[in-house]
């Protein structure tokens, strides 16, 4: 869809297109990126952290079973891209395990939390393609968070995501028989 | 939004007709059965239209529900899709993610292929928020396709709207999802314009409806603080986004300023 904003531009700052153009192509960028890709985080030391408890691929609990869902584990996603899965105490100990950058909102909320991590290529609207992304499954909320290099389709350009204050260091269970 | 109830076919026999010698004349490979392979590479793909007026808070459309057919699949796996949607935009920049708040139809491929929840191969009625990665909501986001189950035959109504502390996603005028407007005003913040649009992974998954049955967005309009408006185009003019003629089309009615129709002509 920064091909489609792009074609959004109707005359107006979104599509770059004109009746009946062909649009094949996201628009040039215009504006500066306002925030740093990764590539400085400090490493923390890895801390074995509390025992989180691995999640069954076969006979998931209805919680995890529901987070999966969410996520869309198995109807979009393949269960073999799982690459950890856990539930959390709390939202805020997201940051110990993936490379968030502590803004997300998402962070704020009460409650336990799931997590999935994906290995591999997952197709976003907007022309783009983002590897290696998290699902969270918050008490009200849930969604991806492109954690990992995102792709634009129409051009093949890889670009990081920002970077984290502190890297993560702990690692999510990969999922149980 | 007022109702509106009546459920409009808009197929003019002569366009019909026309549409259906176009077909016929400039299809040099018709499809009956299937859609030809998947052809590489995928990339985000459109057929409709956009405006960006001052003030823009809501969109409004209805679509009717119509076969789609996705491209065949190769060896290996290719993006796949075929989506009918409107939506909110914010703005596009170079960060990861994209401003955007839409919903409408989606028939989508097996979960081998990785592009949108199968749903076991049933067209379906969804929504999706996303934000860009931002200073002020961090890392890019996005709810993925969330399924509001199978959409009956015939058209259906679609509106997002801004109605006091939320932002709304209505399905024939029942409120289907609410996004807080800090997700909108905070994490985009703006909002740029509005879309109506049929949008394909590759091009040969099938753009829009049939020669013989044009998937119509009718009605459309979007809402201002002045209330709303309808989305006008200059009578028979082509759409503003076309990624492959080749194949597909997309025109404004001849009749009506606020309605379009969109095909491919491999699907008779």
């Amino acid at each position: 869809m920064k091909a489609l904003l792009a074609l959004a531009a109707v005359s107006l700052a979104f599509v770059g297109c004109v009746a009946g153009a062909v649009v094949t192509e996201p628009p040039a960028a215009t504006m500066t990126p306002t925030t740093k890709p990764a590539e400085t985080a400090p490493a923390r030391p890895v801390d074995p952290g509390q025992e989180l408890a691995a999640v069954s691929a076969s006979h998931p609990t209805a919680a995890a079973a529901d987070a999966m869902a969410k996520c869309h584990i198995g109807d979009m996603v393949v269960i073999e891209k799982v690459a950890g899965m856990a539930q959390l105490p709390t939202a805020a100990e997201l940051l110990r395990y993936v490379p968030l950058t502590g803004r997300e909102p998402q962070l704020k909320e009460a409650g336990p939390v799931w997590v999935i991590q994906i290995k591999g290529d997952v197709h976003q609207m907007g022309g783009e393609i983002w590897t290696n992304p998290i699902c969270v499954v918050t008490e009200s909320d849930f969604g991806y968070f492109a954690t990992g290099p995102v792709t634009n389709t129409a051009t093949g350009k890889t670009i990081q995501p920002e970077a984290p204050a502190v890297a993560p260091d702990r690692i999510l269970p990969p999922l149980a028989p | 939004m007022t109702s509106n109830g009546e459920v409009n076919v808009r197929r003019a026999a002569s366009v019909l007709a026309a549409l259906m010698l176009l077909g016929l004349v400039l299809a040099p490979a018709t499809v009956t059965g299937a859609m030809p392979q998947c052809v590489a590479p995928s990339a985000n793909k459109f057929l409709g239209n956009g405006m960006s007026p001052s003030g823009l808070k809501g969109v409004y459309t209805e679509i009717e529900r119509l076969g789609k057919q996705l491209c065949t699949q190769g060896a290996s796996q290719l993006g796949s899709w075929s989506l009918s949607w409107i939506s909110l935009d914010g703005p596009s920049t170079s960060s990861p993610g994209i401003n955007i708040f839409q919903g409408g139809y989606a028939q989508c491929p097996p979960p081998a292929n990785g592009s949108c929840p199968y749903n076991g191969g049933v067209l379906y009625f969804w929504d999706y928020y996303a934000h860009e990665q931002s200073v002020a909501c961090g890392a890019a986001y996005n709810t993925g396709f969330i399924n509001y189950g199978n959409p009956s035959s015939g058209y259906h109504f679609f509106q997002i709207s801004k109605v006091s502390t939320h932002y709304n996603f209505y399905i024939d005028e029942v409120l289907r999802d609410q996004i807080s407007l800090a997700s909108i005003e905070t994490c985009w913040p703006v909002i740029v314009g509005g879309e109506w649009q049929n949008e394909m992974l590759n091009n040969n998954d099938q753009g829009g409806g049939h020669v013989s049955n044009p998937q119509g967005f009718h009605k459309n309009q979007y809402q201002t603080s002045t209330g709303w408006h309808n989305a006008n185009r200059t009578l028979g003019s082509n759409c503003d986004a076309n990624s492959y003629p080749a194949h597909w089309h997309c025109n404004s009615s001849s009749t009506s300023a606020n309605y379009f129709d969109a095909y491919d002509d491999r699907v008779p």
